[in-house]
């Protein structure tokens, strides 16, 4: 938020014009209240001091101007104060001084102070000297209205308006809602000059007559980049060692990503890049099943419509994506890799308003609003994908769509006080469905023949209460239910389905007895029943090269089941001297299916000067192995959990306030991992494979750097960059090898600027190490199935050549008096460049072809906006 | 996810294969089937096997047959003979022998397995041979370019079934036609076999290399000069059978 004032002159005078400046980047200091982001309140100017101007400076008829970075406290007085761009003359003593003086609304954090880092600008212009204080002719008239912003319609609270008439100047501020009065006006011809931060200056003309009451709307275009926009990835005020959080807003300008926010991860330190643009997230070396992903706090199977190709709430819902690569805190379990959640934000409370959003792949609308005390929104969307590609295949196409790819999601939120506290409602769905038949069966494997389809159905109610129990205790409760169907079916030979009534709750208590020590207890788990069908071959593991399903034994699995997965975590956040933060916690899990108890204690420290922060940790994880490894028919009952241990060193520098860097070390552990094992057991009296049994292991390690420009203007972007390495035993009696996602070297630029004509302009490069590749160095006929069976060599010996690709997005925002229209060029490949992906062989394995990655795509979109 | 996208490459490696050789197209050394008559059989059954085994041109190949009672591997069966081959089968049990020759070759079921593996290694004469094969199997665990081992598992002591057999094939133009004999596929607990076709010729083009059961016509496209035609049924249980023609 900015707002600059220069009321209109008259005469000379030595009247300093303040630009405020709140970057909100309400300190690491500030305390974590709930699950979700707190609801942030930047700090407001209680009191204003004048500062001085330096008289030599006033005399030689020097201006200037004081860019300042200041400590807000909580008590409201002006902390630290460091001049960022000093101008001499005494003028940075002179702004130090007077800002020193200043009394202050403190920044807040959920309704409770906290201390805020703001940045402030102090402008020191010499101005036409006041007149006489002449007293205002008295009139009767009354001009009275609202400032808005053109096309969003939002109110503008703090605007300041001048109405002049002659020598009779008049000023008024615009309060929270927007609105002004002009009262006992005399008659005649009034300007009225509009001024609100990071809006353009209006002037308007209003002819009055005694007596008149004149209501009046006013309409400011909003100048460069909107706010909200100007925070890049940083740490929220969350007790989390390592988190990466990207608002919503800004995600969505991120080349590549189509406007999905959740895209935005994969351009995030330590994050793999999945083949052909698929949603997999393979953090810091991690299997895409290690990382759990959250909607609103709770556990969702899965975020992307057909893998990936959108997410499947609308990004213009979400408040921001947390990104845990590692070293995560006790409150969350079941994963030995990483967390990405997401939060909806609230409806917005001051009128209705929404959208309709029309892109290339699916259509969607946005309706939100203030109902009672709280407010509502409801959206929606559907692909037509199906349509486009009706009329794309061609007639003679290898397959034929009998449903052709097809998506919908729904989203409804409903936030409202309640009993003390905030209640938040939220239920979204999620279908995708597919059915295609193929014109002849895959030369490889002929089991892939005929109809293929697939179908997902994801649907969650979910509810959260918070409240505050005194001043020293946050109590929050959460809930959700809701039903996963997952069926596909490849052929006659694959068939899969599962249906599971899905519940999950999370219960949270967080007490400080003392300043210095804040403890955190909670509860949190899953119980589903399910029933599950499955007629498929045995799956192939991780690195393996799959055998062709028509030369595998087909197994099958009917069953009803029930699992509970309840965890139990405590967590103390001890804040000592100097900086110094240590957070031990432990977590405790026990799952039905298992029959068995995982307890896994967690260490983060932290020191900051507030320039500089170091940070370490040490902690164990575990994750259930996947619900196929532990089924009687396709795997092993006996399984254990899986388990790893992060270490992480950590230093950040802020070079400036909005140039900072960020570097990491990590290396984990993986043991008790579950593979394939041929090992035979006696199962019911009969000697079977084990199935699979916990004999992996591995271990992953590297360096993540991110370099990030935040500042407000016309630029943000970042530079981010890992390398790595990930490996995996499979067995102690194998030799190592590399983990099929292992990519040493991952480099991504994302930049977005302002141009000209309010066009903004984003690119994004990246520059990949191919994924390790096992080749394929013979085979052998097999004869009852017609199929050829690969001969692997030395595994994941070769490396797929390195990615690289370069992505650009143009935006421009039409505004109108009352709507806004935003218009959006999504160019993915830029320079068309043949990113080889995988290969597919010839049906004896002795040929092979390149599989490449998406072409030049371009993808073009309108969003009208109320 | 990880076996999601390997799906997906196969998926997309099946619309994605005109760059490569056709399956139906035999251009150089091919197995294209091995039969069991019977298919299997309890435990001191006589077997009769044989093979389909086919080369376009005029090189010299030499075939060997081992029968493996211990391994399910075709590769390790190989490997068990080490670098010569091994002892005919009759002679003693041994986990590998070598079946006699020429075919069909008998075989007497052992008892105490549920299944014998049947490797079939042939290779042209004069690259290396069969020793060069074996050779190199054992010492770098591949295949040299111009052998082909083929694998076929006889069940022992399991269900009763038959080979399915082709009874006639015509070629009328472009159009090819088979025959199946009554009962061909045999009732199971799961319902009647599910009979696949695949097919092959050595010269000109094929509209599909492989059909279901219930689809016995097919097209071959002869552009020019004569070629032949092979056609292999299987029932999906180990049983089957072949028939060629030419034109």
């Amino acid at each position: 938020m900015e707002v600059g004032i220069v009321l209109p002159s008259r005469g000379v005078s030595l009247r300093p014009a303040v630009t405020v400046s709140l970057l909100v980047a309400l300190a690491a200091t500030a305390r974590a209240q709930e699950p979700a982001q707190p609801v942030l309140e930047p700090p407001q100017i209680l009191e204003a001091s004048e500062p001085v101007y330096p008289p030599e400076a006033a005399t030689a008829g020097k201006t200037a101007r004081v860019k300042l970075e200041l400590v807000i406290l909580p008590d409201g007085t002006t902390g630290e104060v460091k001049v960022l761009t000093p101008a001499g003359d005494g003028f940075d003593e002179a702004a130090v001084a007077a800002i020193k003086l200043y009394k202050w609304v403190p920044g807040k954090a959920d309704g409770q102070p906290v201390a805020a880092r703001i940045q402030y600008d102090v402008v020191f212009e010499l101005k036409a000297p006041e007149p006489p204080p002449d007293l205002p002719a008295a009139g009767t008239a009354k001009l009275s209205g609202l400032v808005r912003q053109r096309g969003s319609r939002k109110p503008l609270a703090g605007a300041e308006l001048a109405a002049v008439k002659g020598s009779d100047a008049r000023s008024a501020t615009t309060g929270e809602d927007g609105r002004f009065v002009f009262d006992g006006l005399p008659a005649g011809k009034w300007k009225v000059t509009v001024l609100a931060a990071d809006h353009r200056r209006r002037d308007f003309d209003e002819e009055l007559r005694d007596g008149d009451r004149v209501e009046v709307k006013y309409l400011l275009t909003p100048e460069g980049l909107e706010e909200g926009r100007t925070v890049a990835t940083g740490e929220r005020p969350r007790e989390e060692l390592e988190r990466r959080t990207v608002t919503a807003e800004q995600a969505q300008r991120i080349p590549g990503t189509r406007g999905d926010a959740l895209r935005v991860v994969e351009n995030l330190p330590g994050v793999a890049r999945p083949p052909f643009g698929a949603g997999a997230l393979i953090v810091r070396g991690a299997a895409p099943e290690d990382t759990a992903q959250y909607i609103d706090g709770h556990f969702v199977p899965l975020i992307y419509h057909f893998g990936g190709i959108t997410s499947i709430v609308q990004s213009d819902l979400l408040s921001k994506i947390d990104f845990l690569p590692g070293n995560f805190s006790a409150r969350y379990g079941r994963a030995t890799g990483g967390i990405v959640e997401a939060d909806f934000r609230e409806p917005r409370k001051d009128r209705l308003g929404g959208h309709v959003d029309i892109s290339l792949l699916d259509a969607g609308f946005l309706l939100e609003g203030p109902v009672g005390k709280g407010s509502f929104a409801v959206a929606g969307r559907r692909s037509w994908v199906d349509a486009v590609l009706s009329v794309a295949i061609p007639d003679d196409a290898e397959f034929g769509f009998t449903t052709a790819p097809r998506y919908w999601d729904y989203q409804a939120l409903f936030f409202h006080p309640l009993g003390g506290g905030d209640l938040r409602i939220t239920a979204f769905g999620s279908s995708d469905k597919l059915a295609l038949v193929l014109e002849d069966p895959s030369e490889v494997d002929p089991a892939i023949r005929g109809s293929i389809s697939s179908a997902t159905y994801v649907q969650r109610l979910q509810a959260t209460w918070r409240r505050r129990l005194g001043d020293q205790t946050d109590f929050s409760a959460s809930f959700s239910q809701g039903y996963t169907g997952l069926s596909a079916n490849f052929g006659e030979t694959l068939f899969f389905e599962l249906s599971a009534w899905f519940n999950s709750y999370r219960v949270e208590l967080e007490h400080r007895p003392f300043e210095r020590l804040k403890l955190v207890f909670g509860a949190e788990g899953q119980f589903y029943p399910y029933h599950v069908t499955v007629e498929a071959p045995r799956l192939p593991d991780e690195g393996d090269i799959p055998t062709p399903i028509s030369a595998q034994e087909k197994l099958r699995q009917d069953r009803d089941g029930f699992d509970w997965r309840a965890g139990f975590y405590s967590e103390a956040q001890i804040s000592l001297p100097h900086g110094i933060t240590i957070t031990p916690g432990t977590r405790a899990e026990y799952v039905t299916s298992l029959e068995k108890w995982t307890v896994d204690p967690r260490l983060a420290l932290r020191w900051t000067d507030g320039t500089n922060t170091v940070r370490a940790g040490i902690g164990r994880y575990s994750q259930q192995p996947l619900e196929f490894q532990t089924d009687s028919v396709f795997g092993n009952p006996d399984l254990r959990s899986e388990h790893a241990i992060h270490y992480g060193l950590g230093y950040d520098r802020e070079l400036t306030s909005t140039f900072k860097v960020e570097s990491t070390f990590f290396y984990k552990t993986l043991r008790d991992l579950a593979t394939l094992d041929d090992a035979l057991v006696r199962r019911d009296g009969e000697l079977v494979p084990i199935g699979y049994s916990n004999q992996g292991t591995g271990r992953i390690y590297g360096a993540e750097l991110l370099a990030r420009w935040q500042g407000r203007g016309p630029l943000f972007g970042w530079l981010s960059y890992t390398v790595s390495r990930s490996e995996r035993r499979d067995a102690p009696t194998e030799e190592t090898r590399l983990f099929s996602f292992d990519q040493t070297h991952i480099l991504t630029a994302v930049g977005s600027i302002e141009l000209p004509w309010g066009i903004i302009g984003g690119l994004r490069f990246r520059l990949v190490s191919g994924n390790p590749d096992t080749p394929i160095i013979g085979s052998l006929y097999d004869a009852d199935a017609d199929v050829y069976l690969p001969i692997p060599g030395e595994p994941s010996s070769v490396r797929l050549p390195m990615f690289h690709q370069l992505d650009l997005r143009l935006e421009k925002k039409f505004r109108f008096d009352s709507w806004m229209l935003t218009a959006y060029l999504d160019i993915q490949n830029v320079y068309n460049r043949g990113n080889p992906e995988a290969f597919t062989y010839s049906y004896d394995y002795r040929e092979r072809v390149v599989i490449k990655g998406l072409p030049f795509f371009p993808a073009f979109g309108i969003k009208g906006e109320l | 996810m990880r076996r999601a996208l390997a799906l997906l490459t196969v998926i997309a490696g099946a619309a994605c294969t005109e760059d490569v050789s056709p399956p139906e197209e035999i251009k150089d050394l091919r197995i294209l089937g091995v039969r069991a008559e019977p298919p299997g059989g309890p435990a001191g059954t006589v077997v009769q096997i044989e093979g389909l085994i086919v080369s376009p041109t005029d090189e010299p190949f030499e075939t060997a047959w081992l029968a493996c009672a211990g391994s399910n591997d075709p590769t390790d069966c190989v490997a068990l003979a080490g670098t010569t081959l091994p002892l005919p089968c009759g002679s003693g049990s041994r986990p590998v022998c070598l079946l006699g020759s020429p075919d069909p070759a008998p075989y007497t079921l052992p008892a105490g397995t549920s299944q014998v593996l049947v490797a079939v290694l042939t290779a042209e004469t004069a690259p290396g041979g069969l020793a060069g094969c074996q050779r190199t199997l054992v010492d770098e665990g591949t295949l040299p370019a111009y052998c082909r081992l083929g694998l076929k598992r006889i069940p022992v002591g399991g269900p009763a079934n038959a080979n399915p057999l082709l009874t006639g094939v015509t070629v009328t133009g472009d159009a090819v036609s088979v025959t199946l004999n009554d009962g061909a596929a045999e009732a199971t607990p799961d319902g009647p076999e599910d009979l696949f076709l695949s097919w092959f010729v050595t010269t000109g083009e094929l509209d599909d290399f492989r059909t279901e059961g219930d689809v016995l016509v097919n097209q071959w496209t002869l552009h020019e000069g004569a070629g032949s035609l092979y056609v292999v049924v299987r029932d999906g249980r180990g049983g089957e059978s072949w028939i060629s023609t030419s034109r």
